[in-house]
């Protein structure tokens, strides 16, 4: 399935409600009851004015949680941010992967800035040495994420393996923005549009209420 | 920043040794006092009192400095480079935090670095208005988000005393309650009785200065020289340290092999009102600790997971990161409101979680020390801590009831159940911050708190202290209904209680040992104390002990 806006706060709402309509439940690891969509690809057009970070603003001003800052929440895409404490990061992933490889500075900048039509732009945040493990729960969602650069705009196209509509997705599509204004700006491009395409799209079941109640349908 | 502090910066920017002593600082920070003792000291009359006043104001300014000196230490801004005779320290700046280009600019700098540090924390934690009322307490708020409470260090991982006291002087910065060296038998079997005391000499200095607490866990299950052992307790108890506490791993098979060594141990430590520490390893195996605060420990899944996955990896685990107290009598001295201290607890684990969050932002910097020496598994430092909510004078709560058994039941039910809610409002926000790209470990415990959490703080204790004469003190029936309930407690306190037993000194080492023994086979108690010090006040039977 696959829903087009260029709202981020439109575009959250109406995935959120077709996975309550049209998902189909199971129970996952945790015993916890989980609604799913198979593969739904979410089209965030014109992203400089969709309101990118209006769901997180929405998620924050609803107080029934404690939401992870903006600050935080682009801090850790990014190196400077890198911090020991967490078992993994995306910015670990982006600027350091295998503990060496700045996929940014080293690889999509220079590949983006010789060959703009380049369809090789992928930057990979799985590490199979590290998450392949049986055991480890704590891997990370977003996949892999392809930058395109179409009529002198950068867009990004992103792998999201297990996708919480509700409380993830906000995050994830600031965070992808960040990154995308990142390497739009050193390639001196305009940003274009962000598509997540969420294998396991799911929102769990005991948090519809609550959803239903922070976007007000 | 403080003008102090600026001197001592200024003094050791500008020295041309590599390391300056304490002396030599307090004679370039404190100038002209300085000249003013020195002319007391040899005055011309050989005055001996005014060379007394000379020698107090001497050691008054020692302190002052010491004070400054700790901060900056524990700031990371300085080193402390050796330790010299009967404990004076030498200093250095830290230069990798401090990168100097000319003397003059590098003050600056130093300067300007301490102020946006101190600045960088405008922290709203939406308990404020209970902190105004003084029913709610940050431990060491001043450094509240740049330190964490405690961490245990495998013993093991260090091939000398040497190194391991190394390791301790430059962990002192990161903490600000305790640090737990475990298996600290293996360290008494391979150094010498002169390296012991010297070590301990060392870390009762440095507790002293630091104000803080180290624990000497022993796991006397896999003792093998008892000899050593016996004469590393001799020296305890001479040097006799005050933030530095013993900690016994045992059981009461383990006991009652080991009776000759118990017998000398509990002989030196009565006399010399050393209290003793014990672990009943049968009922709780994760290691103990006790400092400032309270009791810390480790959940028993924890524990195993991190024997079976991380254990070998790191120095160590951090314990805790933020603790905040509650003062039940202040908030609840008028009528007793079980839903206000449930909605009290949430704040509080609310405000917890914006604390580690803020905190985990810094992680690279605060914790630079065990980071380098956790190359590579960083992250498994902190992936078993926890964060701690304890409770002062909580007896009111059930004391106030007519029926105090049922006061207690009910009591005892609402704890488990707001560690229900604690439970899960921690699993949703690891889910939400998972989910959001961040995977953190954020736990809760609830616990107790010692009187030492803030003395000045605190509300003045409600509940009694009890001296313990004889094993038939245990069949009274006010103590065993106490016992009881501590007990019941042990199960709702995850983060680790103690109980402590107040004894007279004077019984015969053996009777005190049947005590243990009847209290490791016989009641739930995982951790107890064992107090030789003499009650002031109520030494009756009719309430208890804590």
């Amino acid at each position: 399935m696959e829903l087009t806006s260029n709202s981020a706060l439109d575009l959250w709402k109406r995935a959120v409600l077709l996975i309550r309509d049209n998902g189909r439940d199971f129970t996952d690891n945790d015993s916890r009851v989980c609604r799913e969509l198979f593969n739904l690809v979410l089209n965030l057009e014109c992203v400089d004015d969709s309101g990118v970070d209006e769901p997180i603003k929405t998620m924050i001003e609803s107080k029934k949680w404690v939401y992870p800052s903006k600050e935080e929440l682009s801090g850790i895409m990014f190196k400077e941010f890198q911090a020991p404490i967490y078992e993994y990061t995306y910015g670990g992933r982006i600027f350091g992967f295998g503990n060496e490889l700045d996929q940014i500075n080293s690889f999509i900048i220079p590949l983006l800035s010789r060959d703009p039509s380049s369809r090789r732009a992928v930057l990979v945040f799985y590490d199979p040495c590290e998450d392949s493990k049986i055991d480890n729960k704590n891997t990370p969602g977003i996949i892999y994420v392809q930058f395109r650069v179409v009529d002198d705009k950068l867009n990004m196209n992103c792998h999201i393996r297990s996708n919480d509509l509700f409380f993830g997705w906000p995050a994830n599509i600031y965070q992808l923005f960040c990154l995308m204004s990142f390497v739009s700006k050193k390639l001196d491009l305009k940003n274009g549009t962000i598509t997540t395409f969420s294998n396991s799209a799911h929102v769990f079941v005991d948090d519809f209420s609550e959803a239903e109640d922070v976007l007000g349908v | 920043m403080n003008k102090i502090e600026q001197r001592i910066i200024q003094a050791l920017t500008l020295s041309k040794n590599s390391d300056i002593s304490t002396t030599v600082l307090v004679k370039s920070v404190f100038p002209s006092e300085y000249e003013e003792l020195v002319s007391l000291m040899n005055n011309p009359q050989r005055d001996f009192e005014l060379v007394k006043i000379g020698k107090r104001n001497k050691a008054r300014l020692h302190r002052k400095l010491l004070y400054h000196l700790n901060k900056l230490s524990e700031d990371d801004f300085i080193k402390i480079t050796r330790v010299v005779g009967k404990g004076e320290k030498f200093f250095c700046l830290n230069h990798e935090k401090i990168v100097l280009d000319k003397k003059d600019f590098a003050v600056r700098r130093v300067v300007e670095s301490i102020s946006s540090l101190k600045d960088d924390v405008p922290f709203l934690s939406g308990i404020e208005e209970y902190e105004d009322d003084r029913v709610v307490k940050r431990f060491d708020s001043q450094n509240w988000l740049t330190k964490i409470n405690s961490f245990v260090l495998e013993c093991s991982r260090f091939q000398s005393i040497k190194k391991l006291y190394e390791t301790l002087s430059e962990s002192y910065p990161i903490f600000n309650d305790v640090v737990g060296l475990l298996d600290f038998q293996d360290v008494v079997d391979k150094s010498s009785v002169e390296e012991q005391t010297n070590f301990l000499r060392k870390i009762n200095i440095d507790t002293k200065d630091y104000n803080k607490y180290v624990n000497l866990v022993f796991d006397l299950t896999k003792v093998r020289n008892y000899v050593r052992l016996s004469d590393f307790f001799d020296v305890f108890s001479e040097v006799n340290p005050d933030k530095v506490f013993v900690i016994f791993q045992t059981n009461s098979k383990t006991l009652s092999g080991q009776n000759r060594l118990i017998s000398s141990v509990v002989k030196n430590f009565s006399e010399k009102k050393i209290r003793v520490n014990v672990q009943n390893v049968d009922l709780h195996k994760a290691p103990y600790m006790i400092g400032r605060a309270g009791a810390y420990t480790f959940d028993e899944q924890d524990w195993e997971l991190y024997c079976s996955k991380v254990r070998g990896k790191t120095i160590g685990v951090c314990c805790s990161e933020t603790s905040i107290y509650i003062d039940i009598y202040r908030s609840f001295k008028d009528k007793v409101n079980y839903s206000a201290f449930r909605e009290l607890i949430m704040k509080i684990a609310r405000a917890l979680l914006l604390a580690t969050s803020t905190q985990r932002k810094k992680s690279d910097s605060l914790f630079r020390p065990v980071n380098k020496l956790n190359q590579g598994f960083q992250s498994k430092f902190f992936s078993f801590s926890y964060n701690y909510i304890r409770l002062w004078n909580y007896d009111l709560l059930f004391s106030q009831e007519q029926d105090k058994d049922s006061g207690f039941v009910i009591f005892n039910d609402l704890l488990m159940s707001a560690v229900d809610e604690l439970d899960e409002f921690c699993k949703s926000e690891e889910t939400i911050f998972r989910s959001c790209g961040i995977p953190i470990r954020f736990k809760i415990v609830l616990s107790s708190a010692f009187r030492r959490f803030d003395k000045d703080f605190l509300s003045p204790r409600i509940y009694k202290k009890v001296l313990i004469k004889s094993l038939s003190d245990y069949y009274s029936d006010i103590i065993v209904r106490d016992i009881r309930r501590r007990e019941s407690l042990y199960k709702v306190f995850r983060g680790g209680d103690r109980v402590r037993f107040f004894r007279d000194s004077r019984s015969l080492p053996e009777e005190i040992i049947s005590e243990f023994h009847f209290l490791l086979t016989n009641h739930y108690l995982p951790f107890f104390t064992y107090d030789f010090r003499s009650l002031s006040g109520e030494v009756t039977l009719d309430s208890f002990f804590r």
